[in-house]
């Protein structure tokens, strides 16, 4: 099939493109830890959230250093714990999961945007360089109670 | 096939300066707000 | 009116009464959805512009809902049924063959069942759960029944296309079809394969759970067999406004087809790559594992390539035609277009908001940037951009001749003046609401949401003022609307007289098009490869691996 030169240019040159875009995210992803939000798949029933650890024990646990974990239940319309405390610097693991339907869980401002899933464990990690009060608010239509269902984080 | 030279028009490889000019351009649009959008990404980390 | 070398000839006047019947009903019954839907979206934009609220009896959820069904389902599907019959016709032996017309009629009737059951259970607050309608939200089961009408009924438009097409092929055995027909096929084809993934949700989750005949759903796997749907879903929207630039804008603009070959290689490329792609709509759910969900953004990134080659038909096309007509220097033929034609300016219109529409799709489908704006009001400005302009004002341009061409009337200067306003009118707002809609998701305004500040949170008081032009350009966007419903009107009631159903040709020395594009059985096999290796085994997972299940919430 006879592509006209220029034509033969202007794919290669996109095409090249895309090949680098690919290859800045596959490092991304699989070389420096910036992956999306985990896909480690640990089922839980959503009925027994409460119950299951380690959202028997739901906020903020240090692990050492400056690592925590962070374990997190988002329902209708709110979130466990409320207006969670992190020490400025941390490096923070969450762990979200829903005890109802789908929500969105996403910290205004960071790159923090995952989806809590009922039956689902979503994992992602971020450090808190910059202190202040950060918006964390549902994105996932979840009901009649939608636009409320936020929170706040406290960095200091 | 296509050996001509591509400036002139004739019947296999038209003048298409207009047309390289522009995709690039549309090409430089994509780049460009893809790595602003990453340079965003990268800085909320 | 048996035609031969149909898609060399200049088509011969008019439709037969039952052909123009079918098509005009599901242009019309487009539009009235459009209008409706974009009345919701109206009152929507004003309630998030903090301008107005509403009434008691009609929520904010339920009119989101009903703008997403109403434009995103039945808006498209009518209408892209109607253009791709009209052109089987015209170009497939000049009417419909009656077991295609039957097919067509079964089509439209159960798919307006389904619209009018689906809108009823939307206004009785019955379906709040948006047009993705996301599990363990839970829906009346008639719901999910006027859903599954509405597909199986464009699964049965589609056959009637296909038979046609089969029956064409037989009587001109080694002859390349013509290029609609081959290019309407690819679409239907792809529409087939798409659905069976929301089919088998609703047909084997959705309703045996909202009747109580199962007590849970298995949610990742719900959504990702609507994912695996809802990618597609947007090819099926943009290939029949591809097919109006490959095929309709060279002939307004005086010129032919740039490369029949490139147009089908394009389509086959569509078809392959726009299928095994979902996962670039769930790069923030749990339980998909980012191996795969990369594996996916690569495939997603292949299928930008037929837009590229698309991208570069179109501006070749411009280039070759102004040329012809002594255009000189490197943009001269820009001037040459035909701007005061409302037949070239909105598909025009279209091609030009894909640049940013295009571009914001490359940032959303990119795995670990997709966080960034993810749920986001970015997102819906991405999809105006690109459905409701790319698509919809490609698809009102061609109302302004297709209507006239089934009516046997014509388009006067005066309609064709208005539809210029109509389309110009609606650029506007959509450059206002989009902006807007983009700028206010990077700073972190979620989409999907009614009015709120988060009580008063200083981020969200910072989202006011963009959610306020929203609300501007939601407005300017409806009087548009007004517009198009008065000049639809006026086609209908125009002078009586010949209006050209607008096909380009194929150039005479056109280089022949290798035959192996229209191997739909080597192109489906490699699809079907595709979707195997870019799904079984995630999705094997998702079914093996995912608890107990939900039972249904009914939260609002």
């Amino acid at each position: 099939m006879h592509l006209h030169r220029y034509e033969k240019i202007w794919l290669m040159f996109g095409m090249a493109m895309l090949v680098l875009f690919l290859a800045v995210l596959g490092a991304g992803t699989f070389a420096l830890g910036m992956e999306p939000p985990d896909g480690h798949h640990i089922p839980v029933d959503p009925e027994k959230v409460a119950e299951t650890p380690p959202f028997d024990n739901p906020g903020l646990h240090h692990v050492g250093g400056n690592i925590y974990n962070a374990y997190m239940i988002a329902h209708v319309f709110g979130y466990k714990p409320q207006n969670m405390e992190i020490p400025l610097g941390a490096t923070v693991h969450f762990q979200v999961t829903s005890v109802d339907v789908v929500h969105g869980f996403q910290i205004v401002g960071t790159n923090v945007n995952l989806m809590a899933i009922p039956g689902a464990v979503s994992h992602y990690t971020h450090t808190f360089d910059e202190p202040g009060e950060y918006l964390l608010l549902c994105n996932e239509y979840c009901g009649a109670g939608h636009e409320y269902m936020a929170t706040r984080i406290l960095v200091k | 096939m296509g050996t001509n030279n591509d400036n002139r028009r004739n019947n296999r490889e038209e003048n298409l300066n207009g047309t390289l000019v522009s995709v690039l351009l549309l090409g430089a649009v994509l780049a460009l707000s893809w790595l602003g959008a990453y340079a965003i990404f990268l800085n909320r980390g | 009116m048996i035609q031969s070398n149909i898609h060399e000839s200049a088509p011969l006047s008019g439709f037969t009464r039952n052909d123009a019947s079918l098509v005009l009903a599901h242009i019309l019954f487009a539009f009235a959805a459009l209008f409706i839907g974009g009345f919701a979206g109206l009152l929507q934009g004003l309630v998030r512009g903090g301008m107005i609220t509403l009434p008691g009896g009609i929520g904010y959820y339920q009119l989101l809902t009903a703008h997403g069904v109403l434009m995103a389902l039945i808006f498209t599907t009518f209408f892209i049924v109607g253009f791709l019959y009209s052109g089987t016709a015209k170009t497939m032996g000049g009417k419909l063959l009656p077991a295609a017309s039957w097919l067509g009629w079964a089509g439209f009737i159960l798919m307006s069942a389904g619209t009018a059951l689906g809108t009823i259970m939307i206004l009785l607050n019955e379906a709040t759960v948006l047009y993705t309608f996301y599990a363990p939200m839970k829906a009346s089961p008639w719901f999910y029944i006027a859903l599954a009408l509405v597909v199986v009924g464009s699964w049965l438009s589609g056959y009637g296309i296909f038979y046609q097409y089969r029956k064409w092929r037989k009587s001109h055995s080694g002859k390349l079809s013509p290029l609609f027909a081959f290019m309407a096929v690819a679409t239907m084809l792809l529409w087939q394969i798409a659905t069976l993934g929301v089919a088998a949700t609703v047909l084997f989750q959705f309703i045996p759970w909202s009747f109580g005949w199962v007590e849970t759903i298995n949610i990742m796997v719900s959504r990702t067999l609507f994912w695996y749907f809802g990618h597609p879903l947007v090819y099926f929207w943009l290939l029949p406004a591809y097919m109006v630039w490959y095929l309709v804008v060279p002939k307004v603009i005086g010129g032919k087809v740039f490369s029949d070959a490139l147009a089908r290689l394009a389509f086959v490329l569509f078809l392959m790559f726009s299928v095994p792609v979902g996962f670039h709509h769930q790069l923030m759910e749990p339980a998909i594992p980012a191996f795969w969900k990369y594996v996916q953004v690569v495939l997603t990134f292949m299928v930008v390539v037929p837009s590229l080659m698309t991208a570069f038909a179109i501006f070749a096309t411009f280039e070759m035609s102004g040329r012809e007509k002594g255009a000189r220097g490197l943009f001269g033929w820009f001037r040459k277009l035909p701007w005061s034609d409302v037949r070239f300016f909105g598909p025009f219109i279209g091609m030009l908001m894909f640049i940013p529409g295009g571009a914001g799709g490359l940032i959303n489908a990119s795995n670990q940037m997709n966080a960034l704006v993810h749920n986001t009001l970015w997102v819906t400005g991405h999809f105006h951009l690109t459905v409701a302009t790319t698509v919809a004002v490609t698809f009102m341009g061609v109302a302004y001749w297709l209507i006239p061409a089934l009516t046997n009337r014509v388009l006067t200067p005066k309609v064709n003046r208005l539809g210029m306003w109509q389309i110009g009118i609606w650029a506007f707002g959509m450059l206002i609401m989009s902006a807007a809609m983009h700028t206010v998701g990077l700073l972190g305004a979620p989409r999907r949401t009614a009015y709120t500040t988060y009580m008063d949170n200083p981020e969200a008081l910072g989202w006011m003022p963009y959610q306020v032009a929203m609300a501007v350009g939601g407005t300017i966007l409806f009087v548009s609307l007004v517009i198009l419903v008065v000049n639809i009107v006026l086609l209908m009631r125009a002078p009586k007289g010949a209006t050209e159903y607008v096909l380009a040709e194929t150039s005479a020395d056109a280089q022949p098009t290798p035959r192996i594009l229209e191997r739909w059985g080597l192109w489906t096999g490699i699809l079907v490869v595709l979707v195997l290796l870019a799904y079984t085994i995630p999705f094997a997972d998702l079914l093996n691996h995912s608890g107990p299940g939900s039972k249904p919430w009914v939260t609002w």
